[in-house]
């Protein structure tokens, strides 16, 4: 019903009122509640008969008005049509289908009170015995018809670009929410939901759309989703298609966004109030110590402004955003369904925590130096031992200058672990000069699985549970996806809570420290973090598995000690600020994996907050 | 106003005419009214040359021709179809709510169509059927707006004057919204001449005609409302003065319960 009456706009309301004032009249009528009078002179107007003609009047004002409001949408929607540079067939067809309505709910309410209005005249003309039929036949075919127009009116025929469009597969969600751009056609995202969280999305390329077939491209992944459409129903029933070739049925319905829990970063506030309003961090007693913006020496208006863009999504899909300053946490907060005892994947940031790892063996004397040979941990492949190989060393290894052949597809689609994959890098060839070129190859850097295994006798997760995650008041992590053979996949499988995740910035930060104890050597933190390679990329340079760069803020570069993790997963050590940043994300399939950079140097290393 | 006086021979004959009416109310009261009026006008006729009022009412009820054939001829001016009609539909605003839903109504086909006539493209889009559109909805306008005058400010009770040119205005909305339609089928014909002798222009000759004729029908659907607005007021008008003269003229009878009221809700 509101959307009718949105849909007839400044007449929707007098259209319903007027329909219920018909709907009046009829139980009125129907009830007899109004008596004849019995001293009436024969044929004298009396009440039945003006509750009878009421109906009629009634339904008749309703087709006026309806017709009336189709004339004037008519008349808006062409003259916008003929101004228009360019126009969308689909919206043209809305607005055309759109224009009918009131029309049609006018005229409908006025076939309905003359079929009542009949079936009364019968009933009072007829004699006795037929009376009753002729009325009951007369209710019923406005009942039908009323009946009819309600669930039509229930349904209406919405247009694709209507809230979005529900698709389960296994226990995810996926919302399908296409816009329209009458310059640029057809496009929009997909979210990806489970369990009410938001874990990412992605964006739909190129998206077709003629009535009643619908296909959905995203490019990103090469899915391709088609169906056919029934609008009335708000319903698609088509398949996902892969690049591979396989498919998968999956029906989309249609949803309301603002009902989604996770789908928005936040819920839609109430009117007048702001998206966002600044609160200090709860101490949820974790070792953290809270204190407010203010106390840190940042602007209350800044890190709104902040928080309000990544709500809105400038930033893409974040899912946490932690901002410690001065050893005390002063922004938490969370988006998309996600909470503080969320446990999140921190993609590539793993590998930095393996540098720290590395560390911690060299800080015990498990591992002598940086320059013994990677062979020298895989004994067991002594066999694909080569006079190459002797030249890379774990050096090579934490700055991604091994030298390996491997082909650019490999080296983005490669990942795993255990001795099979071991023996799978160990048997490449070196190409290049060991330590003169970087190349970012994450199954590289599981070989340093095998290596702390050889070097400490325990598996990596083990040993930072033991030297580092215990120490730093970590209880709760995950480091089980991806294992093999007891061999924890480096290259980005940790999961941390992002309160945890800002005690590693703070570690470096504080090089090596934490609160009162040196868990690792300040030595190994200032040589990890220092640039050690060069890498080509736009961020900076690399250290033992640390990005070691810059961030535009607006009184020049920033420095920053970064952990980088696809998707948004960030660990951002800013010496000269002392200032860490935690982010967590699902920019993984959008583009947006760096959209948070901006945003910080705008408003966390802005004027109004840098020291 | 003052309660007219008159006898009891007045009085009984319009009782013994009613009797013989056998046509619905509210025309019933309508002739009674019309007929009393002319009795009076005689009767004052007669006085006025010298005779006695007892004499001059007398001679005007031998005077008045009160045959069944004249009373047929009479009710049959007064309770015909279309009076009948319109007689039902001025009844369908007469209770607080139906007032009220008619304003709603108006007002939200006002606020519908205002944003679209201030901007003043609407009535050059309507092209040359708009003018006798427009001419129509003044010219309704300017007879309701006099009839109002009559009815509330003037306050001429005479049974003519009040339902003298009552029904013109919605007869002129009927018109209009005529004309409006008329208007949408010339700008069709004259897409179509014009598609003739350009055959790849015709869908925008299409497009303009749809054009042309939403806009005409728009301003002719809301002139008629308008239109028929006043017509309701001045009928309501009307009838509570028929129903107020008949209480007066016929005090024995009771004279709200054979006209029709809308009931209260």
């Amino acid at each position: 019903m509101l959307y009718l009456i949105r849909v007839c706009g400044p007449s929707g309301w007098g259209l319903l009122i007027v329909t219920v004032l018909a709907l009046v009249f009829i139980v009125r009528a129907l009830s007899r509640r109004q008596p004849r009078d019995p001293e009436a002179a024969p044929g004298t107007d009396t009440g039945h008969a003006y509750a009878r003609h009421s109906i009629l009047f009634w339904g008749a004002m309703a087709a006026v008005l309806g017709f009336l409001s189709q004339c004037a949408a008519v008349y808006t929607a062409l003259t916008t049509i003929l101004s228009a540079e360019a126009l969308s067939q689909a919206a043209v067809q809305r607005g055309f289908a759109e224009s009918f309505i009131p029309s049609f709910w006018g005229f409908g309410v006025l076939v309905v009170c003359a079929l009542v209005w009949l079936g009364l005249a019968l009933a009072n003309r007829r004699p006795r015995t037929h009376r009753r039929q002729a009325a009951t036949l007369a209710m019923i075919a406005a009942a039908l018809i009323a009946g009819q127009g309600c669930s039509s009116g229930d349904r209406p025929a919405a247009a694709i670009t209507d809230g979005v469009w529900l698709g389960r597969a296994g226990g995810d969600e996926f919302y399908f929410e296409i816009t329209a751009n009458p310059a640029e056609g057809f496009g929009g995202v997909v979210h990806s939901l489970s369990a009410g969280k938001k874990y990412g999305e992605m964006a739909i390329s190129h998206a077709r759309w003629e009535d009643p077939q619908l296909e959905l491209i995203m490019g990103a992944t090469q899915v391709t989703y088609r169906g056919q459409v029934d609008l009335a129903r708000g319903r698609v029933r088509g398949a996902l298609h892969y690049a591979d070739g396989t498919s998968r049925d999956m029906e989309l319905r249609r949803a309301d966004p603002d009902q989604v829990p996770g789908l928005r970063a936040r819920p839609r506030p109430a009117p007048g109030e702001p998206l966002y309003a600044y609160r200090s961090p709860a101490d949820r007693n974790d070792g953290w110590t809270t204190a407010s913006v203010e106390d840190v020496g940042f602007a209350r208006s800044e890190i709104e402004g902040l928080v309000t863009a990544v709500i809105d999504g400038q930033a893409g899909v974040l899912h946490s955003l932690l901002v410690v300053r001065d050893g005390r946490l002063v922004l938490e907060e969370y988006f998309h369904g996600y909470g503080p005892d969320d446990l999140h994947r921190l993609a590539s940031v793993t590998k930095s925590v393996a540098s720290l790892l590395v560390g911690l063996a060299l800080d015990q004397g498990r591992i002598r130096d940086l320059d013994v040979p990677v062979f020298s941990f895989f004994p067991q492949h002594d066999d694909l031992r080569t006079a190459a190989w002797e030249r890379v060393t774990l050096r090579h290894l934490l700055t991604m200058s091994m030298g390996l052949d491997w082909s650019d597809e490999e080296a983005g689609r490669l990942h795993g672990t255990g001795e099979a994959f071991f023996r799978l890098v160990l048997a490449r060839r070196i190409s290049g000069e060991p330590g003169t070129t970087w190349r970012y190859v994450s199954a590289n850097v599981n070989l340093l699985a095998g290596v702390l295994r050889q070097a400490t006798g325990r598996q990596a997760d083990e040993f930072a549970r033991q030297h580092l995650f215990t120490p730093l008041g970590i209880e709760r992590f995950d480091w089980s996806w991806g294992a093999q053979d007891g061999y924890r996949a480096m290259d980005g499988s940790l999961q941390l809570r992002p309160r945890d995740m800002a005690k590693l910035g703070q570690l470096v930060l504080d090089e090596g420290r934490w609160q009162e104890s040196q868990i690792v050597s300040a030595a190994w933190i200032r040589e990890s973090t220092g640039l050690r390679i060069p890498t080509g990329e736009p961020i900076g340079g690399y250290g033992y598995l640390w990005w070691v760069g810059s961030i535009q803020a607006p009184t020049g570069p920033e420095p920053v000690v970064l952990a980088n993790g696809f998707g948004s997963q960030f660990i951002a050590a800013f010496p000269e600020q002392h200032l860490v940043l935690v982010s967590t994300g699902g920019n993984d399939d959008n583009g947006k994996h760096f959209a948070l950079a901006p945003l910080v140097g705008r408003y966390l290393l802005g004027a109004g907050s840098s020291r | 106003m003052d309660r007219p006086s008159q006898s009891e021979r007045l009085q009984d004959a319009l009782r013994e005419i009613e009797e013989r009416l056998a046509i619905p109310q509210p025309a019933r009261t309508r002739v009674l009214l019309e007929l009393h009026a002319d009795l009076e006008d005689l009767s004052r006729l007669y006085r006025e040359q010298g005779l006695p009022a007892d004499v001059a009412e007398k001679r005007a009820l031998e005077s008045l021709d009160l045959s069944p054939a004249a009373l047929a001829g009479l009710a049959a001016v007064h309770a015909n179809p279309v009076r009948r009609v319109l007689d039902r539909l001025s009844a369908q605003a007469r209770g607080r709510i139906e007032r009220a839903a008619l304003a709603v109504v108006m007002l939200s086909a006002v606020g519908l169509v205002l944003p679209l006539v201030t901007s003043g493209k609407i009535f050059r889009a309507a092209g040359p059927f708009l003018w006798p559109t427009l001419a129509l909805c003044l010219l309704a306008l300017a007879v309701g707006l006099i009839k109002l005058y009559q009815l509330y400010v003037v306050q001429d009770h005479t049974p003519r004057r009040v339902q003298g040119q009552l029904h013109t205005p919605l007869a002129l909305a009927a018109v209009q919204v005529g004309c409006g339609f008329a208007g949408m089928y010339g700008h069709f014909f004259l897409a179509y001449l014009r598609s003739r002798s350009a055959p790849d222009e015709s869908t925008v000759h299409l497009t303009r005609a749809l054009l042309g004729s939403a806009g005409l029908l728009t301003i002719a659907l809301l002139g008629a409302l308008i239109s028929a607005l006043i017509w309701f007021l001045a009928a309501n008008k009307a009838a509570a003065i028929e129903r107020h003269e008949a209480a007066l003229r016929f005090p024995r009878r009771d004279a709200s319960r054979t006209v029709p009221t809308a009931p209260r809700q």
